[in-house]
């Protein structure tokens, strides 16, 4: 929690993207922290305890996402972590995300209300 | 952003393999091949002897150690079947290769043996079975490398040229009752003869396995230089379809936050562009988002990946994902799924998008609240699902085309305003349905709507 609000952590590589999901996710009543490699996300995650994650699958490297998300299962995360992923980034990548137990895949671009909607009925608020 | 360099990773790992010398490879199947037929030679030796003898008349043969020639053989023979077949399993290693090339080394030893032991009893330097030398010669240039294949000739004429001088000097005791008139004129003619034959047999055997060797050869290489090619040309277009789509997504968002008034309030006619620039690129995705699963289905070995699934949990997710697009246009979007269904092998990825591409055009070509149903059915030896519309239908002439690709079919009750699609969608769908060894199809009639399905071979496994 941040200032009371639901703190959301998005880590991507993509500068603009980062931007559109922190403005639409501060409209939705949330408080949010952004990191640009997967190496910052981690940072930030021991840093702050976000309440959800937002990673991108594919980085600059390809295994990027998925590797940022064992880490952070590692490190003792309890938080839901979304995946954003293109359709079709990698083909064996539907039995990834059950093994990487991930609490859902937002595809891109994300549709702000399918964001928004998502994130509250994880967070509950 | 994806970069090339880790692209070109991929492809690096997907290629490559060990090379292997031509005349090597194979060997554990030539030698077995021939280890069955030296045991027709030995069956031949065997049932020869008593057959020459008691049928055609021919006095005078030691059928007893002919016998024990041809039973020497074969146990001989047995030996080599047992240590070809354990040592072929891994042939590709070298240990095994050096192995397997002792072998054949020491099997045309044996047969040179055999044969010289038998020719000897059947009538030695004047039997016409000498040709049987020849006949190995050929064999190991076939075999072996160019240099064995010429020490092993040497070896053959030296067997042939010792039993006929052996004969000749007393030292080999002749069968009598058999060869004719052994003198000086024949012996040199015999060594002559059958020196010069195997000289021209095996120059000119080694020779036409030479040149087979070296096509084999570049056939192999020139496969191993296409298959790095694929890989490369795979990733690059993996990469270039990524870093395309990366940022053509993000725009999209970036346009639909516009819209939406995440920057304040647009006024219509401000709206109204960016929601078209919006469609737009939303139609380029779905054309990059089409080439991928293309490319993939052309180029991904799906053998392996596919695993037994229940299609219900596909297909509720893939409503799921429509309902929203379905509700903008007022339609009924949803799902008929009976209490059980059997299971089918597939991806789980691929079947999905098959779906969402029923799905968006059931969306895209119903009129506003129509009624849009997904049913699977269990067919029995197939598994059934299909994606039910009341939109305007289609003609009967046009159902044939379309599952082409780049086909489009006229508007078929779309909007006019909507952006044209690229005509790679139902193209999918069927190659899609073929990787899982299935079909996909459409039945509709103009006014009745339309129904599209795809049927899925059902698996005996859960």
């Amino acid at each position: 929690m941040r200032d009371g609000k639901p703190l959301i952590l998005c880590v991507d590589d993509d500068a603009d993207l980062l931007d559109l999901l922190r403005m639409q996710l501060e409209k939705g009543g949330y408080a949010v922290d952004t990191a640009f490699t997967a190496e910052e996300g981690l940072v930030k995650f021991k840093q702050d305890t976000p309440d959800l994650i937002i990673v991108d699958l594919m980085m600059e490297e390809i295994d990027a996402g998925t590797n940022l998300v064992k880490e952070l299962k590692l490190a003792g995360n309890n938080a839901p972590i979304f995946l954003l992923s293109s359709m079709g980034d990698q083909l064996d990548v539907s039995t990834g995300y059950r093994q990487l137990g991930l609490d859902g895949v937002f595809q891109k671009p994300v549709n702000a209300e399918t964001l928004l909607r998502t994130v509250r009925a994880k967070l509950g608020k | 952003m994806l970069s090339l360099q880790s692209g070109l990773a991929m492809a690096e790992n997907r290629s490559g393999k060990d090379f292997i010398l031509t005349h090597s490879h194979m060997l554990g199947e030539r030698l077995h091949l021939f280890a069955r037929l030296r045991f027709l030679a030995a069956a031949g030796i065997l049932v020869g002897g008593p057959f020459a003898t008691y049928v055609v008349g021919i006095p005078g043969l030691d059928l007893k150690a002919l016998a024990a020639a041809a039973v020497f053989l074969a146990a001989c023979n047995v030996g080599i079947v047992l240590a070809v077949r354990a040592l072929r399993v891994h042939q590709d290693t070298k240990e095994n290769q050096r192995r397997l090339a002792f072998i054949a080394y020491l099997s045309i030893l044996l047969d040179y043996l055999v044969l010289t032991v038998a020719i000897r009893l059947i009538g030695g330097t004047g039997s016409p079975f000498l040709a049987f030398y020849l006949l190995h010669a050929i064999l190991a240039a076939i075999l072996l490398s160019r240099r064995a294949a010429y020490a092993f000739a040497a070896v053959g004429y030296l067997c042939l040229a010792a039993l006929v001088l052996g004969e000749w000097t007393g030292v080999i005791p002749r069968n009598r009752g058999l060869g004719i008139r052994l003198d000086f004129q024949l012996v040199v003619t015999v060594l002559f003869v059958y020196g010069l034959l195997t000289l021209v047999t095996t120059v000119l055997t080694a020779g036409i396995v030479r040149l087979l060797r070296e096509n084999e050869q570049s056939l192999r290489e020139a496969g191993e230089r296409l298959e790095r090619l694929a890989a490369m040309r795979r990733s690059f277009l993996h990469v270039v379809l990524h870093n395309v789509r990366s940022p053509t997504g993000t725009v999209v968002a970036m346009l639909e936050g516009l819209s939406g008034g995440l920057d304040g309030e647009l006024n219509p006619g401000q709206k109204h562009r960016v929601d078209r620039a919006t469609a737009r690129l939303r139609g380029l995705l779905d054309l990059l988002r089409g080439l991928r699963v293309l490319a993939d289905l052309e180029t991904e070995r799906l053998d392996g990946q596919m695993v037994a699934m229940d299609l219900r949990g596909t297909i509720a997710a893939a409503v799921e994902d429509h309902q929203d697009a379905a509700e903008q246009k007022g339609q009924s979007l949803r799902a008929e799924l009976p209490a059980t269904l059997p299971a089918v092998r597939g991806i789980e990825r691929l079947l999905r998008e098959a779906l969402a591409n029923y799905l968006t055009n059931a969306i895209k070509y119903t009129g506003a609240g129509g009624t849009i149903t997904v049913r699977a059915t269990d067919g029995g030896a197939y598994v059934r699902i299909e994606v039910r519309d009341n939109g305007p239908g289609i003609p009967m002439a046009e159902q044939g085309r379309l599952f082409g690709e780049f086909v489009r079919v006229g508007k078929r009750g779309g909007r006019q305003d909507e952006p044209s699609g690229w005509g790679l969608g139902l193209s999918i769908v069927r190659r899609i349905a073929e990787a899982h060894q299935g079909r996909a199809g459409v039945e509709s009639q103009p006014g009745q709507g339309s129904s599209f399905f795809i049927e899925l071979p059902a698996s005996s496994s859960p």
